[in-house]
Formats: structure tokens, C-alpha cells, sequence
């Protein structure tokens, strides 16, 4: 059910762009990344907003004193938080909900990129029966369509990496390759991470958010230092379209990036 | 606090992990690839090659002596004049002794996998990669010269007295010319050769070719994934049949089995066709459903072929349909399927046995496992 819902249309659409623009692959992640962010943007927004809220919350007096003044009595703090919730019109779970819709369609995303590209027995294997024949059909009012099942192998040339191996770049007196989009993946991510997240008020959600900082786009260079670089474009077009869709939104603040120390100004 | 931090870093990570996890990134990627020579099967799997005893399954030598991570060999090792070739996933093909394992040579010219296998022929190895190049290398190691196609070549390249042909992902089968002179070669800019060579011919296909072909009589018989099987006159380069059973034949993932009465191919949807080696018609009037993909290479004896399934059903079929079941192992069987005398040797990756042989009767007579998994 799994296949058939999610990977199998991703992989078809995913082929029918690659068709459509001339069989460049790493294009076809790109804009097949943009089109899925696209479709959940009304989801992505109510999380905005929603995590928005509950950050300004913590950050709101009267939450505050209920968390210093109930600190010693569970029942009571989760009471005046319920009451403190209904009275500001903030529903908790409404972050959580978009994220669980999204993230399937995430996985969806990621799984489809990993099958299409086949550049295994195994993968070319679970990819072959996956390809609709049907789809050339369906748009047959497009010219110059391919039979799906022809466009394999894919071409997996773009710029200057190969999209099914791992991104390097080789400069002539240095031995090692210098995973290029692995390191752009890690500092958008952290631009990512920073730009949107609002300092608070509380200092143990201040540390927390700083660690994810750290810890979350040295985890995306490293996948996209060792994974295909398929999907390292894939994270680079997902880091960059947050990243604008925050900007949009009015959510993007560059005070994030380079916080400022308050100076007071001595008489 | 710290205990808050721990948790939300532990389930970013759970998370991360499952992400990755959900796909075969962790996975083999492919399944075991052997070749039989003489009394020895030469089997890679993993990071590692074995050279078993086909008479007791019993291991010969291996090659490296531990497991190397960074390595993965899936590619049937070649035989040949005495080496044993292996071609990895990081783009290296290592020339082992072939009676103690040693390494004599190494290539590492491609960039890509070597998935196919390659052929020793002539004093000549000929290398396919999936960097889109076939490679040409005398039994020392040294490139003669390479041939670059539009796609990767997964398929293990065929040779007669004069040529070379190879089936390719870029849909063309392809004839080189084995006595290849600098003429053949193309010009740098410089006006000097390079080592870049021309195919002396080609055939459009229409579709990628996966399975390696098969050479009988001066025919190829290629079959590709749209599931149309060719049968190629390779001394007049000419095309003589085609064959899709009217759009029944589905994607071909093995070598098809030619005995002296008709070609047998399987495709991925687990049926069996025989066709009539002269015009390529069907034999059959609807194919035999094996139940379970085929996607192993299967083998003749005298009165047919013998195939195995994905669900591990190893059987035979004669000409007049009639299917004799050898076993029903559950597990998967991907790779070639081999009769040595009366016995039926083949690799099923399982955690068991990484290659085995049964008997006609369907009793196994030996099972290897290297001695580490045990």
C-alpha cells in the first residue's frame, strides 16, 4: 500500500519530469522537490504559524509565573496550562499535526529519489516494475515523450557530479576530494536552523534549540557527505525552499544569525 | 535538564536513522555473482571473493583474508590464464593467483561499479563498467584501450575468434574488433593517440540490456527490459528476429538458455517462454508460469532448462512443458544456476549457505559459508 500510494506515483512523477526536461536528473530532483513543497505549503504554514505561537508563548509573562508558581505541583501546572491554552486560543497539537501529514510524503520523497536512480541490481530491480507504462498515454498531448521504461538508465550527470555516487571534487595537489554539496547541505542547514528559530525566554528551550543547531547540519552534511548526491540536492533544494518559504512568511530574521548583546547605555 | 537534552538528541537521531533506514541504503545491493571453472567455483559476495571445492564445498582460499567495509565485489569473478578477476564497487578490477588467491595486479582506471563481469579472451581482459566504459587491459594490468558508451554496462561482454560484442544499458549492442591497431584509436587534439576506441559496429536495441547475452552458432541472443528478446547475426551484423510472445514477454533480468531444440527465456514476471531458435516464434502456446520471479540465469540439460524463482523454487522444464520441482528452498535466488554433472550449484545468499548444491533429487550435498559466519 505503501509502494503503491506513495513511492510508486513519486517514482513515475519523478521519471515524467526528467522526461519533460530534457533527462537531466539532478534538475528533475530539484524541481520535483520544489513541486512537493509547494503542495504542502499550507501544511508547512499552519506549523510555522502554530510553533510560532507556541514560541511566543514562552515567552509570555503570565506563562512564566504559572511555570515558577506551579513548579512543585504537576496536576495544577498542566491544569493552568490547559486554562492558559483556551484562554489564548493556542491548540498544542496544531504544530504536531501538519509535521505527521508531511512527513510521509517526506519519506515518500526521499524513497522514490533513492529507487529511481537504480544504479544497483537490487534497485534497477525494484524500479523496472514500478514504471507506468501508462504514463506516456496519459500525456500524449505532450510531443516528444519517451516510453518510460526507455529512459532507463538515467542520465546521471549534472554539473560535475555523478547523481548516484557520493558529491567530490578533485583539485590537482590535494589527495582527498572535497565533498563541495556537503558542506553547502551543513551550512544551510544551519542557516535554516538559525534564521528561524526565536530566542526564548526559557534558557533550558535557548540550549536546546542551540544544540539542534549544531547537531542537526552536521547530521545532513554527514548524510550528504556519504549518501548519493542525489540526495544531497534533494536536502540543498528542501534547506534553500524553507528557507524561502520563511522569508515569505515574514519569519526569517537575520537578528538570529548575528545575535547582538543589549548595551546600556551608562549615564 | 541534561536528561531533556539527551531525549531530544536520541530521538533525532532515532528519527534520522529510521529516515535512512526505510531505504536499502543498508541493504545488500545486489546478490552473489560466481563463476564455475574446472573444479572450482570462484563466488563474490560482500566485501570478499572464495574460491570453493565443487566436489565438498569446502573453501579453497579468500580474498581479502578479512572483511574490508570499504569494499563491496558482487561482479562473477572471470577466469582465466591462470588469474582470477575481480571488480569492485569503488571502480577497482584486482587480478588474483588463481590457485592460492594472492593479488597479482590491480586497475583502478573507471569510476564507476563494475556490475558485470568481465571476459578473459585472447591474452585480453575486457572490463565493463558502469562509468560507461568498456575496458580493454592486457593480463598485466595495462589499459589498452577503453570505449565509452551513452550508459552503464552491467552486462559481461561475449567473444568469437575476431570480436568482442557487448550489450549495453544504453540500448545498443555493440562489435569491436579484437585486433584493435592504433588506427582504431581516436585523436587528441595534439594530433597523438589517446586510448579512446570506436566500436567497429553497433545495433540500436530500443531498450537497456541487464542480462548478459548469449553467443550460439554466431548469434546473440540479447533480451532487454521492455521484455523483447533479439537474436543478432554477429558476422553479417544483422538482425534476425525478435521476439515479445505479443507483449507477454516482461522485463529479462537473466541469460537466456539455448539448447539444440529452442531458446528458453524467463522474464520478471515468472514465465518461462521456449522459442524456436530459427524464426523466433513462440513454441509454447501460452508461457509457463513458474510462480515467482525469474531474474537468475538458468541452465540446460538435455531435455531443457532448469530455473530457479525469487521464492527459491529451483525446477526444470522440457520442451514439452512438463515442470519437474528439484526443490523449494524460500529463500531467494537471484544469481546463475549451474549443473555440474548431476549436481545443481547455485548462490542463495542466505544466511545459511552462500552457495550450495543439490542433487536432481532435490538433496542438498554441500553448503558454503565462509567460516567467519558460522
Amino acid at each position: 500500500m505503501w509502494e503503491s500510494l506513495i513511492i510508486e506515483p513519486f517514482i513515475n512523477a519523478l521519471l515524467f519530469i526528467y522526461d519533460l526536461i530534457g533527462e537531466n536528473f539532478g534538475l528533475a530532483i530539484i524541481l520535483f522537490t520544489i513541486i512537493i513543497k509547494l503542495v504542502t505549503w499550507p501544511l508547512m504554514s499552519k506549523q510555522i504559524k502554530s510553533s510560532r505561537a507556541m514560541q511566543e508563548m514562552q515567552n509570555d509573562q503570565e506563562w512564566i509565573e504559572i511555570q515558577k508558581k506551579y513548579k512543585n505541583d504537576r496536576d495544577k501546572l498542566a491544569q493552568e496550562q490547559m486554562n492558559f491554552y483556551k484562554k489564548k486560543g493556542i491548540s498544542p497539537f496544531a504544530s504536531c499535526l501538519p509535521t505527521l501529514i508531511q512527513f510521509p510524503i517526506i519519506i515518500g520523497l526521499y524513497q522514490g529519489i533513492i529507487q529511481t536512480m537504480g544504479n544497483a541490481p537490487m534497485q534497477m530491480l525494484n524500479l523496472i516494475p514500478k514504471i507506468s507504462p501508462w504514463l506516456k498515454d496519459l500525456f500524449s498531448f505532450i510531443p516528444g515523450l519517451q516510453e518510460p521504461l526507455a529512459l532507463i538508465p538515467l542520465n546521471s550527470q549534472f554539473l560535475w557530479m555523478n547523481i548516484g555516487r557520493p558529491e567530490r571534487i578533485f583539485i590537482s595537489g590535494i589527495s582527498f576530494g572535497i565533498p563541495v554539496l556537503a558542506i553547502i547541505v551543513a551550512a544551510t542547514s544551519f542557516l535554516q536552523t538559525k534564521l528561524i528559530a526565536a530566542p526564548s525566554a526559557d534558557s533550558q528551550t535557548n540550549q536546546m534549540s542551540g544544540m539542534m543547531n549544531v547537531y542537526m547540519p552536521l547530521l545532513m552534511g554527514w548524510f550528504a557527505y556519504s549518501l548519493a548526491s542525489g540526495l544531497a540536492l534533494y536536502f540543498l533544494a528542501s534547506n534553500l525552499f524553507s528557507i524561502i518559504q520563511y522569508a515569505i512568511m515574514g519569519r526569517f530574521d537575520l537578528k538570529n544569525l548575528f545575535p547582538m548583546k543589549k548595551t546600556e547605555n551608562k549615564k | 535538564m541534561k536528561q531533556k537534552i539527551i531525549t531530544t538528541l536520541l530521538l533525532l537521531s532515532s528519527l534520522l536513522l529510521l529516515f535512512t533506514g526505510c531505504t536499502s541504503a543498508g541493504s545488500a545491493s545486489s546478490w552473489p555473482g560466481y563463476t564455475i571453472f574446472e573444479k572450482t567455483a570462484y563466488l563474490s559476495y560482500g566485501s570478499q571473493t572464495f574460491a570453493v571445492d565443487l566436489k565438498n564445498g569446502a573453501l579453497v582460499w579468500k580474498y581479502p583474508s578479512d572483511e574490508d567495509r570499504s569494499r563491496q565485489v558482487y561482479a562473477a569473478p572471470a577466469t582465466g590464464d591462470g588469474f582470477v578477476l575481480v571488480g569492485d564497487y569503488n571502480g577497482s578490477i584486482t587480478a588474483l593467483d588463481q590457485t592460492n588467491g594472492t593479488e597479482k595486479w590491480e586497475f583502478d582506471g573507471a569510476n564507476d561499479r563494475y556490475i558485470g563481469s568481465a571476459l578473459i579472451s585472447d591474452g585480453m581482459v575486457y572490463a565493463p563498467n558502469s562509468d560507461h566504459y568498456l575496458y580493454a587491459l592486457d593480463t598485466e594490468g595495462n589499459l589498452k584501450w577503453k570505449f565509452k558508451g551513452d550508459g552503464p554496462n552491467w552486462t559481461k561482454p561475449l567473444a568469437d575468434e575476431n570480436m568482442i560484442y557487448l550489450a549495453s544499458m544504453d540500448h545498443k549492442f555493440y562489435g569491436f574488433d579484437k585486433k584493435f591497431s592504433q588506427d582504431d584509436l581516436a585523436n587528441a587534439e595534439d594530433g597523438s593517440k589517446t586510448l579512446l576506441a570506436n566500436a567497429k559496429w553497433s545495433i540500436d536495441l530500443g531498450m537497456a540490456v541487464v542480462g548478459d547475452p548469449v553467443l550460439d552458432n554466431g548469434i546473440a541472443y540479447v533480451a532487454t527490459i521492455e521484455g523483447r528478446l533479439f537474436a543478432i547475426d554477429v558476422k553479417n551484423k544483422k538482425l534476425l528476429w525478435s521476439f515479445t510472445n505479443n507483449g507477454n514477454l516482461g522485463a529479462v533480468w537473466g541469460t537466456p538458455v539455448v539448447t539444440d531444440e529452442a531458446i528458453y527465456v524467463a522474464d520478471v514476471n515468472g514465465n518461462i517462454h521456449a522459442v524456436d531458435l530459427l524464426d523466433g516464434s513462440a513454441l509454447w502456446s501460452s508461457p509457463f508460469s513458474a510462480g515467482g520471479k525469474v531474474i537468475s540465469s538458468g541452465a540446460a540439460y538435455e531435455e531443457g532448462a532448469v530455473f530457479a524463482t525469487d521464492e527459491g523454487k529451483i525446477f526444470m522444464i522440457n520442451l514439452n512443458k512438463e515442470p519437474k520441482t528439484i526443490t523449494n528452498l524460500g529463500n531467494p535466488i537471484y544469481s546463475t544456476i549451474d549443473l555440474v554433472g548431476e549436481q545443481i550449484v547455485f548462490a542463495p545468499a542466505s544466511e545459511v549457505s552462500l552457495l550450495t548444491a543439490f542433487d536432481l533429487n532435490g538433496f542438498e550435498v554441500w553448503a558454503f559459508l565462509p567460516p567467519e559466519k558460522k
